[in-house]
């Protein structure tokens, strides 16, 4: 049944024919398939099936591309895209580099291009960058990280763990970490507001990690299977005290999957628990992700310090301030704590140690500030105003610019990819040359505390609030660009 | 006074029907056998869950009796300050006569009661707040779609413990919690299964009734989870009972006892079922029947065994 076409496969010679295959006594006549077929690929039929229904048919088998959305759409699971030759399995199978040790890099075959989630882009985008330890728990909509997780961290000699609850999610990736391997957790807000402590000693232990937050409707339970960005102010000032605090803010799968990798860079160059935050339109948005070979991407490792065990302080830093690791069972000597500590790691309660070692924390963080900041542009040297958006609603305030545009207002466009730290030199900058800026985000109003902040003496701003589980009205995105637009200045 | 059947068909509902719960799931059965096996006034925490999310959401809001809903890993501590801040309410004498029997009953499913949820129980227990804990235990988190949970059994497929080529699903057994919350002295605790529902009735009452804590786990077949038809969880909670999967036991004031359906197997005038009759029709143990799984029931046997015989011996039983 169904139409065969044969493919060879990149790279290989093993050829593999594809077909779809109409199970008809399972249909019960929705006409999902044939509506949602881009390719008007499949018709209803005349005939009946034993309950009564007419089953789909095909009629144009040369344009169908196997794009398997018939095979998603069906709630009765009777169509679906079968592969003849090749099984997922054995093209899934790893190749392993080095077979010995539980946290070596392995190098996966995972690669090409893909129709995929977010939530899974970011968690092959950690097995790309190198994470071979995931602590979870289970929360919408943050659970397919784990779930692919599970699955593919056992080919690849890796651990995952599902905790029993966020609290000790967080305090096994620090673990982990300490152990050697490059460790992640992924949550929603409320798994991280219970995180948050032991980010905070992540922060002061100088654990690297990654911290992902696929944010949905809050304050509380919120809107556990929609959207929100409420979640911005809490990435820096979740835990308590002061501490420098690194964050991106990816907003498609694509960009899901490369973040993840920064953020593992960042996490191991600076030593510190980083945060990806993201929203559940994201999460579960379902895009063109393309994976490259496993060399392409720049994959930063953590640096061991090259001094003798008996030479070697662990949080002794040089001018860079960021202390080298030593390897877990070279028989360095090790004394991690939460308490302020000295260059030796031992607790040492007195002004003066706790002003030298938190004040490393924060300027470890704005010392390297221009090298951490990601940001994109479009139009901004010649704006009157400039639209400030991050995550999904960067991707809303697009059709707002263009119908702005269109009114004669010249708009630009300032995509904030890291939010912390945050890019106060260049919207400082920015704000000298412009008329205002107008920041849409899906909250009552955080990160334009932090453009007014920069932005004040210069130029004003407006803010396009949003509650969270729907997206901004365009309209009003135009209102407030114009508004500013015709401010008397 | 008997729970009799004709008085519960006059009885108000506490939990009204239309809610949304999935089709065939035991639970919302669960709450009301509880429920309606006293007359007091009532009210009621719920952990967050299946029973939160399903039968709350405007306009299938589904509880007749004043409800709370907190986060995951409270549901006893809520239940705690309620409970205390009504006794202090009674004191002051700010409360009316007939409201002073008033009961208060916490609901969590397994992930809340036996992971994140464990703390604030056994705090709430060893303060001696006079409550009711009830788990339904769905033996996994099956809100947020199947993740293993500490009270999956070995070999189920979880999409956390997937089943595959390097996995044959769970491998640890499932934590004891009966013996866990029987260590805290409380003056009473039983496991239930809905299909007996005199068993699991006399005993809600008698839980509701008792002054100081009580706790109770109550088995709540998965229609999703466990991979079931819908009309299957009144014979899967019975297997479940006649395997001594999940074996009836009260233990009150520190003394165990085996009920209905165990205490006869016990006893040994009913039959006691290998494991297979609880695995067989369930989809998240259909790996365990092919050969190269054979052993995996043969230590899920081993670890049910394990358990029946401690329970018989904690009941009084000797081997």
């Amino acid at each position: 049944m169904g139409i065969v076409e044969k493919t060879q496969k990149k790279g290989t010679s093993k050829k593999e024919t594809r077909e779809i295959v109409i199970k008809k006594e399972r249909c019960k006549g929705c006409n999902f398939c044939v509506e949602y077929c881009p390719r008007d690929v499949l018709e209803v039929s005349e005939e009946f099936n034993e309950k009564g229904y007419h089953p789909p048919k095909i009629v144009n088998s040369d344009q169908c591309l196997f794009c398997g959305l018939c095979e998603r759409i069906c709630p009765d699971f009777a169509i679906y895209i079968k592969n003849n030759e090749t099984e997922p399995e054995k093209e899934e199978k790893p190749i392993s580099e080095t077979t010995h040790g539980l946290f070596n890099i392995v190098k996966s075959k995972y690669e090409g291009e893909f129709f995929m989630q977010g939530d899974i882009a970011c968690a092959e985008g950690a097995i790309y960058a190198g994470c071979r330890f995931f602590g979870g728990y289970p929360i919408t909509p943050a659970t397919e990280i784990a779930e692919r997780m599970a699955k593919r961290l056992p080919f690849l000699d890796g651990v995952f763990i599902q905790f029993e609850d966020e609290i000790a999610s967080m305090a096994g990736i620090l673990g982990a970490s300490w152990a050697g391997a490059k460790s992640m957790t992924a949550t929603s807000g409320p798994g991280i507001s219970l995180m948050n402590e032991n980010i905070g000693l992540g922060m002061m232990t100088e654990t690297p990690c990654v911290v992902v937050n696929v944010q949905r409707g809050s304050p509380s339970t919120g809107l556990p299977t929609s959207w929100g960005q409420a979640d911005m102010m809490q990435a820096k000032w979740g835990s308590h005290g002061d501490y420098g605090s690194i964050t991106l803010c990816p907003k498609s799968p694509q960009e899901f999957f490369d973040l993840t990798i920064v953020a593992f860079n960042y996490s191991e160059k600076y030593r510190l628990p980083v945060f990806i935050l993201t929203d559940a339109i994201v999460g579960h948005m379902i895009e063109k992700v393309i994976i490259p070979p496993p060399d392409k991407l720049e994959i930063i490792n953590r640096k061991y310090t090259k001094k003798r065990p008996q030479d070697y302080l662990p949080y002794e830093a040089e001018s860079n301030l960021i202390p080298d690791f030593a390897k877990a069972g070279d028989g360095y000597h090790y004394y991690v704590t939460g308490l302020t500590h000295d260059e030796r790691g031992y607790p040492i309660m007195t002004e003066e140690v706790q002003k030298e070692n938190v004040t490393r924390l924060v300027e470890k963080i704005n010392t390297y500030s221009d090298d951490i900041i990601i940001l994109e542009e479009r139009d901004i040297d010649k704006a009157d105003i400039v639209v400030i958006a991050y995550g999904i609603t960067s991707r809303t305030v697009i059709p707002a610019i263009e119908k702005a545009k269109k009114k004669g207002i010249k708009v630009g466009y300032l995509r904030l990819i890291t939010i912390w730290p945050f890019p106060e030199k260049r919207i400082n900058e920015i704000a000298r040359n412009i008329k205002g800026f107008v920041v849409v985000e899906m909250n009552l109003g955080q990160i334009v505390l932090e453009v007014e902040r920069c932005a004040a003496p210069y130029t004003s701003t407006k803010l396009v609030p949003h509650a969270g589980g729907g997206i901004h009205n365009i309209d009003d995105i135009v209102k407030a660009i114009e508004e500013l637009a015709h401010e008397k200045k | 006074m008997a729970i009799l059947l004709k008085d519960l068909v006059n009885k108000n509902v506490p939990l009204n029907g239309g809610h949304r719960m999935c089709p065939g799931c035991p639970t919302p059965v669960i709450v009301k056998q509880i429920l309606m096996s006293t007359d007091h006034p009532k009210v009621a925490a719920n952990a967050t869950g299946c029973l939160e999310v399903a039968t709350t959401i405007y306009p299938y809001t589904a509880w007749n009796i004043p409800w709370i809903h907190n986060a995951f890993e409270n549901a006893a501590a809520t239940i705690a300050g309620i409970e205390s801040a009504f006794r202090a309410l009674i004191k002051r004498g700010e409360i009316a006569e007939d409201r002073k029997q008033t009961k208060f009953i916490a609901f969590g499913g397994d992930g809340g009661t036996y992971d994140i949820g464990l703390q604030s129980l056994s705090g709430a227990l060893e303060r001696g707040h006079n409550f009711l804990y009830v788990c339904y235990d769905n033996e996994g988190y099956m809100n947020t779609g199947i993740q293993r949970s500490s009270a999956t059994p070995i070999g189920a497929n979880t999409t956390t413990t997937p089943v595959g080529k390097v996995s044959y699903g769970k491998k640890e057994p499932r934590k004891d919690l009966i013996s866990i919350v029987a260590a805290h002295h409380i003056p009473y605790i039983a496991s239930a299964a809905p299909h007996n529902w005199m068993d699991t009735m006399n005993k809600a009452k008698k839980a509701i009734e008792v002054n100081g804590p009580a706790f109770m786990d109550v088995i709540s077949p998965c229609v999703p989870g466990w991979k079931i038809r819908t009309d299957e969880w009144k014979g899967i909670s019975e297997a479940a009972v006649k395997t001594c999967f999940w074996p009836l036991i009260e233990i009150e004031n520190g003394e165990w006892r085996l009920t209905g359906e165990s205490k006869k197997i016990a006893d040994g005038k009913m039959e006691k079922l290998p494991v297979e009759e609880f695995l067989k029709s369930q989809g998240r143990f259909k790996h365990l029947f092919k050969l190269e799984n054979k052993d995996v029931i043969k230590l899920i046997q081993d670890d049910v065994d394990k358990s029946w015989n401690y329970y018989k011996r904690m009941a009084g039983y000797n081997d």
